[in-house]
């Protein structure tokens, strides 16, 4: 650290007066109230490892609220079940049900604030998008493409329906949507709590429904074989391998949005290949924080700050989680974003979904 | 030429530190970076990049399993940074969540390469082949070659996709599948054609260039292919064509990752290092390197423009366009489930000699690392954790030797009381007197041609020595035919004062390889453990 510094000065130094004096500019960005220094430490879902490396987002933290973020990447789920070790100051898991089930074991936290939300959404490719088109699964509404049948779509999958049966003839193998570990991570346990929900009839899955459709969840899943652990591996990996090996995976709204404005010059390629298709309805993915002592208090504090949740929507594409706050979509440039997110449904209670994940992986 | 090196690497260190006014990177150990032996011929740009940046970097090449069990030990874990194929293995070795910024260098899926003709004659170019289609190959009598799928990345998979094909192509492997009988006897079948293995895919890569003759086939990567493709048509030699597995085998996504240790000063310039050399991997300039280099790269999937034919050959049976399917990859238990009845019953079973130097210099140190190196082996509760279980069928010998042979002990696989049995004999047994590696290595030829286990085992030499061996190499050489792979192979391991050059005159002659033993004697035997695997 102290090298850096040193570093920093030495940079200044040289590069000359005027810019150094935009540099020390950052005192613009201090409070007069800045409270001390402190190092936070805190489990935070894979999706926002991205977000929190923004040297924008540091710098805010840094010098407006004097906190060093120490964010070390584990799953939504996992975080929350076992007992958090004696030097994290605050979980960042990626859904409200996540809090619960952390009051659920551990007790009331110190504080628990919702951040942000994204939608839960599938990524696919063109070809299968259009596939899924002919068979009525999906609709292209105002540039949007939308699954109106979720159930016909967990359907094929149960059905083991080849992906030559349905019209994408590239590909061997049975039709799948890939999901994280719904155990271990939470985009995968809120689409376990969507499939739940769709099993029902499209209502909110109760006890008794997970009782009911409980061996279908399992043999869903099953068939899955090894799930990733975190939502940001399956995305990376989903854009990395390509539509063979990770024909339609689960993910978040934002996930997709980060990447295309990180990849200025990708956007061409992955406007042509890329598809996110929105189930209706779907779940939001809700960002609370979940301060475990005074320290994660300060970053709740921190993370509500305004100019870090525009940067958080205009370069992470997370959509504000706090009250009377609203997104402009206007200023993300990517196809296919609805301005709104309509249709949404609540996830199954705390209770059905730990029913749910002891179904998938009995040892959670 | 190892001065060269350290030569050139001062120059570079030099200029760093010229550019950049002070040397504020370094750290005060050496940093350990292990991977996949499949990235070997890419080691020279990250050694570069750390020798630019004043930082002692040392890498090993070590299979994606084994680095796995590495990451298994959190923060006591011996690399600082990892490059596994794929990143299942660190997701799996993650017990401890040390494993940091992980991303994707490049992509190289994994192929079943075939000789050209062969491929020709099977009729596999310009159509889909399945793996049903390679396993009744195989049953015919194509002999192929693979890692060792308890170390390995692509000899997991291809025993994976070997499993999956034998059980009717499900649609993943179950633990119902992997333990039943039927799958479990047309595996054993199947693997008793692989003759040689390795360790680690890099090195299967070199096994097939030293000796095309000993294989028809090999898995493998692609890039890997085409690196050995690049060889052989240098050396005029026959190419191999690439057969990708229609209904999906798998796909390396190679992320290179940090291991965090701690927040020492020496951690955080360690993690400084790393995202930096992170970068530089990802940087245009480098990445086009590795494309020419035959991996994949760019933003989306496998099918980049960007690809140049004249790396990725249609006369290689490469096609760059193909949706590439991968197989899926089963649950952990059951990944694990397979991977012990790999070890543990189905791959061809081996036959090792042990040559065991109690010579009076292993007094002490070398003694006491030689008998951990062979617990990890012999002792059922040690074997377990690192995958090196014994097949009921597996035969030891171990024979200790200082200036010629000192005795002969056996233990078969099917006893744990003998391994154990043999286990307890070396430990108390005494080093004194000299050295003499041949004597001992023409004891062990004797031992292995007279077995009668030549067509069903692996069988391998394996020479533990520190010392400067007295006695006649022509003992040996003699006895060996000039073509290596026709050979018993000789594989040494290393440590304290050995001479490289013995070993390695007997490695060569036999189609083998010499391990270091001096900078971890328990990894090295490992390593060495997987040739017969």
């Amino acid at each position: 650290m102290k090298n850096i510094v040193i570093g920093v000065v030495a940079l200044l130094v040289i590069v000359g007066g005027v810019i150094a004096v935009d540099r020390m500019g950052g005192d613009i960005l201090k409070r007069a109230d800045r409270p001390d220094d402190v190092t936070i430490t805190a489990l935070v879902g894979g999706e926002k490892i991205e977000f929190l490396r923004n040297e924008g987002i540091l710098k805010i933290l840094d010098q407006r609220y004097g906190i060093t973020l120490d964010a070390r990447k584990a799953g939504s789920i996992a975080m929350v079940t076992d007992k958090p070790a004696g030097d994290i100051d605050a979980l960042w898991p990626s859904n409200e049900v996540a809090a619960e089930i952390y009051n659920n074991r551990h007790g009331k936290p110190v504080a628990d604030e919702l951040i942000f939300n994204s939608p839960i959404v599938m990524y696919t490719w063109k070809p299968i998008a259009e596939a899924l088109i002919q068979q009525g699964i999906v609709e292209k509404q105002d540039n949007v493409f939308y699954v109106v049948d979720t159930q016909a779509m967990i359907q094929l999958v149960l059905a083991k329906k080849d992906w030559k049966e349905i019209g994408v003839k590239a590909l061997w193998g049975k039709v799948a949507v890939q999901s994280t570990n719904p155990a271990k991570s939470n985009s995968g346990n809120m689409f376990s709590g969507l499939i739940a929900n769709m099993l029902s009839g499209g209502r909110v899955a109760g006890l008794q429904d997970v009782a009911t459709h409980g061996p279908t969840i399992q043999s869903f899943f099953k068939s899955l074989g090894h799930m990733e652990h975190s939502s940001g591996d399956i995305f990376r990996k989903y854009l990395d391998t390509g539509i063979g090996a990770k024909p339609i995976i689960v993910g978040y709204e934002n996930q997709l949005v980060e990447f295309f404005i990180a990849n200025e010059r990708y956007r061409d390629l992955i406007r042509k290949e890329v598809i996110t298709l929105y189930p209706q309805p779907t779940i939001w993915a809700s960002h609370p924080v979940i301060a475990l002592n005074t320290k994660g208090k300060r970053l709740i504090e921190a993370l509500s700050d305004e100019e870090i949740q525009e940067i958080a929507w205009r370069e992470h594409g997370f959509r504000s989680g706090l009250k009377d706050r609203l997104t402009d979509t206007s200023a993300v440039e990517i196809e296919g974003l609805p301005k709104t997110i309509t249709s949404v449904m609540p996830m199954p209670g705390a209770e059905a979904m730990e029913k749910i994940i002891k179904l998938i992986d009995p040892d959670a | 030429m190892l001065r060269k090196r350290i030569l050139t690497g001062m120059a570079a260190g030099l200029l760093g530190l010229l550019l950049s006014g002070c040397n504020d990177g370094g750290t005060s150990r050496t940093v350990t970076l292990i991977s996949g032996s499949e990235n070997k011929s890419l080691f020279p740009i990250v050694q570069d990049f750390a020798d630019q940046q004043g930082i002692d970097l040392e890498i090993k090449g070590r299979g994606s399993v084994d680095i796995m069990l590495d990451i298994r030990k959190g923060t006591r874990a011996e690399a600082d940074i990892v490059w596994p194929a794929a990143s299942l293995w660190l997701e799996l070795g993650d017990l401890a969540r040390v494993v940091k910024h992980e991303k994707s260098i490049m992509r190289s899926p994994v192929v079943f390469w075939v000789k050209k003709n062969k491929a020709e004659t099977l009729g596999w170019t310009g159509r889909d082949v399945t793996m049903a289609d390679i396993v009744s190959a195989a049953e015919g009598g194509l002999t192929f070659g693979m890692t060792s799928a308890t170390q390995s990345n692509s000899g997991a998979m291809a025993y994976f996709a070997m499993l999956s094909a034998a059980a009717g192509r499900p649609n993943v492997l179950t633990e119902a599948h992997v333990n039943d009988p039927a799958v479990k006897s047309r595996v054993a079948e199947l693997l008793k054609g692989v003759d040689r293995t390795s360790g680690s895919s890099g090195w299967l890569g070199d096994l097939y260039l030293e000796h095309p003759g000993a294989m028809d086939a090999m898995f493998n990567y692609e890039a890997v292919g085409i690196e050995v493709n690049q060889a052989l048509e240098r050396a005029g030699g026959e190419p191999l064509c690439a057969i990708y597995p229609a209904d999906g085998l798998a796909i390396a996504d190679s992320p290179l990752a940090y291991v965090d240790k701690g927040d020492s000063d020496d951690d955080q310039a360690i993690e400084a290092f790393f995202l930096k050399l992170q970068e530089h991997l990802l940087s245009d300039k480098v990445q086009a390197k590795l494309a020419a280099s035959g991996r994949r790269v760019g933003p989306l999937g496998l099918s980049s423009s960007t690809l140049s034919d004249t790396v990725f050959r249609k006369d290689w049976c490469i096609d760059t366009g193909r949706a590439i399917t991968a197989l899926t990859i089963p649950e952990q238990s059951v990944i694990e489930a397979a991977l012990r009845v790999y070890q543990g019953e189905t791959r061809r079973p081996s036959e090792i000699v042990f040559l065991l130097d109690y010579s009076g210099s292993m007094t002490g140190d070398g003694n006491h690392q030689l008998v951990e190196a062979l617990s990890n082996l012999l002792l059922e509760v040690k074997s377990k954790t690192f995958f090196l279980e014994t097949t009921a069928d597996d035969i030891f010998y171990a024979v200790p030797f200082n200036d010629s042979p000192l005795a002969i002990w056996k233990a078969t696989g099917n006893s744990a009381t003998s391994l154990e049995q043999m286990f307890r004999q070396i430990e108390e047994y005494k080093p004194n007197g000299g050295t003499d590696i041949y004597a001992a290595s023409a004891r062990g030829l004797t031992i292995l041609n007279e077995s009668g286990h030549g067509d069903t085992h692996s069988q391998m030499i394996l020479l533990l020595t520190d010392g400067q061996s007295q006695g006649a190499p022509s003992m040996v050489l003699e006895r060996l035919s000039p073509d290596p792979a026709a050979n018993k192979p000789i594989f040494s391991i290393l440590f304290g004062q050995a001479s490289e050059t013995q070993v390695e005159q007997l490695a060569k002659a036999s189609a083998a390889r010499v391990f270091d033993g001096r900078k971890g004697l328990v990894d090295a035997f490992r390593n060495a453990r997987g040739y017969a695997n």
